[in-house]
């Protein structure tokens, strides 16, 4: 565990040594990380200069996760200060998280509308609605126990996966391994993981959809700055 | 115990007879929350007609809170999709939350920079900032163990509280009691919650911060919301 003085010693050395930190912050899905700068350090607060959209995403989380190749591991942190016109954040409370956080930074998109998809595992074909989808992966939400008694799809078991796509209203056929089947007890209700095989047919598409979802939320991150900042510049 | 799929069946009965639910979230400590149409019950989810300003948090958040003096518990639950210019979220995976809102229903604001200010705990006096306020309660941060070697301050101890509050800049002085106390292991940093007794005075000055901020949040919310309407809207006639 990183004690305080540790910490406050670690931000001194890289605003010693002009170096940015690189922070860490995710909106709808998305991961946000940019450069951010050490401007000053103050009895456990310290003030940095930050990218446009992770000073929106700061404001929004209340938090962020601080990494550098010289930090033994990624600091989580409190942000009590987000200025997002002078685009300048002080944080504060910074806990060590381990080196986990920032390695798996896929993007993974919620659909807009409720879409439905099909899994098939070359017997049964049951009915869900995507959760979540990345290039590499999907996650689905079924109800199917409510019909056919039990799911009978386990994990590691190979599936194919229907999805009707919202964009373009194609089925699109995925196959893949499920690696995961969380049951919300009492109900119906499943949520499966399913990891998805390259494929060179789907993969276009399925690459098109997420960066078209991507586009869109990064689009309104932007948006959502501009409106932030303009109110801002109002209030002064 | 009120299961998954029972929660599923009182929905349909909320649409059925048309019996708005409440939804309950939170922008930057504010609660919002708003009544809302079970419009459709399928497998599993169910959609929802909603504000616009919940819209905004489900979108945020990716859950929420249900509330309906017919249901034997607050209800949690996913968001699944969110549609802002249409005002309607599909939700899922129901799971009982307690039967109480707890203080999800208090307004606690971030100032917009941390406040100075001083905390009397037993005869010590320490330097601590003020990272959140409602009208009765104060989150602190403190270095005072850098001083004193102890905090010296424990669940339930009795504190004092002198600051000021902006615009005015005139001075509150807050009784107050510890509720929580958090600090990593080694740190000489610690985060106070406290509960707070204002007397007349600072019960007027704190409201009066409160629904400054409030006011501030709340435009900001109308903002945020306008943004996502636009851009989805956008993105729509686009694709």
């Amino acid at each position: 565990m990183a004690q305080q003085d540790d910490i406050t010693r670690n931000f001194g050395m890289l605003l010693e040594q002009r170096k940015p930190v690189r922070l860490i912050n995710n909106y709808r899905g998305i991961p946000i990380t940019n450069e951010a700068r050490l401007i000053t350090i103050s009895q456990g607060y310290v003030a940095f200069s930050v990218h446009e959209y992770q000073a929106v995403c700061m404001t929004l989380e209340g938090k962020t996760f601080v990494q550098n190749q010289l930090l033994p591991e990624v600091y989580q942190a409190r942000a009590v200060a987000v200025d997002v016109l002078t685009r300048q954040a002080i944080l504060t409370e910074f806990t060590g998280v381990g080196n986990t956080v920032g390695k798996r930074m896929a993007v993974r998109v919620q659909p807009k509308e409720p879409t439905d998809v099909e899994i098939y595992d070359g017997k049964r074909r049951i009915p869900g609605k995507l959760a979540d989808i990345s290039t590499t992966g999907v996650g689905v939400f079924t109800f199917a126990t409510y019909i056919y008694g039990e799911l009978s799809f386990e994990k590691s078991e190979n599936v194919f996966i229907d999805v009707r796509m919202p964009s373009s209203d194609s089925i699109l056929r995925f196959e893949g391994k499920i690696t995961s089947v969380a049951h919300q007890k009492g109900t119906f209700l499943h949520r499966l993981g399913v990891k998805l095989l390259p494929n060179p047919v789907t993969d276009p598409p399925l690459l098109q959809y997420v960066s078209q979802r991507q586009d869109e939320v990064l689009r309104e991150l932007k948006a959502i700055y501009e409106t932030m900042a303009q109110d801002k510049e109002k209030r002064l | 115990m009120f299961q998954g799929d029972e929660i599923l069946t009182r929905l349909q009965g909320f649409a059925d007879n048309n019996r708005p639910v409440r939804l309950i979230n939170a922008y930057r400590g504010i609660p919002v929350a708003y009544s809302a149409r079970v419009i459709v019950v399928g497998a599993g989810n169910a959609v929802f007609g909603i504000n616009e300003y919940q819209s905004v948090c489900l979108s945020l958040d990716g859950k929420t809170h249900i509330q309906h003096p017919d249901l034997p518990e607050i209800l949690r639950a996913r968001a699944v999709a969110v549609n802002v210019p249409l005002k309607e979220a599909t939700l899922t995976e129901f799971v009982n939350a307690g039967s109480s809102l707890g203080n999800r229903l208090c307004t606690r604001v971030q100032p917009k920079e941390p406040i100075d200010a001083e905390i009397k705990i037993g005869k010590h006096t320490l330097p601590c900032q003020l990272v959140d306020i409602s009208l009765n309660g104060l989150g602190v941060i403190t270095l005072g163990t850098y001083t004193y070697g102890n905090l010296g301050a424990g669940k339930g101890s009795k504190v004092l509280f002198n600051f000021t509050l902006p615009p005015t800049h005139t001075p509150v002085r807050l009784m107050g009691q510890v509720t929580s106390v958090a600090g990593a292991q080694n740190s000489k940093q610690h985060r106070l919650g406290c509960k707070t007794f204002p007397d007349n005075n600072a019960d007027l000055l704190l409201l009066e911060y409160v629904a400054l901020r409030r006011d501030e949040l709340m435009r900001e919310l109308s903002n945020v919301y306008a943004t996502m309407r636009r851009e989805q809207l956008k993105s729509e006639t686009s694709s």
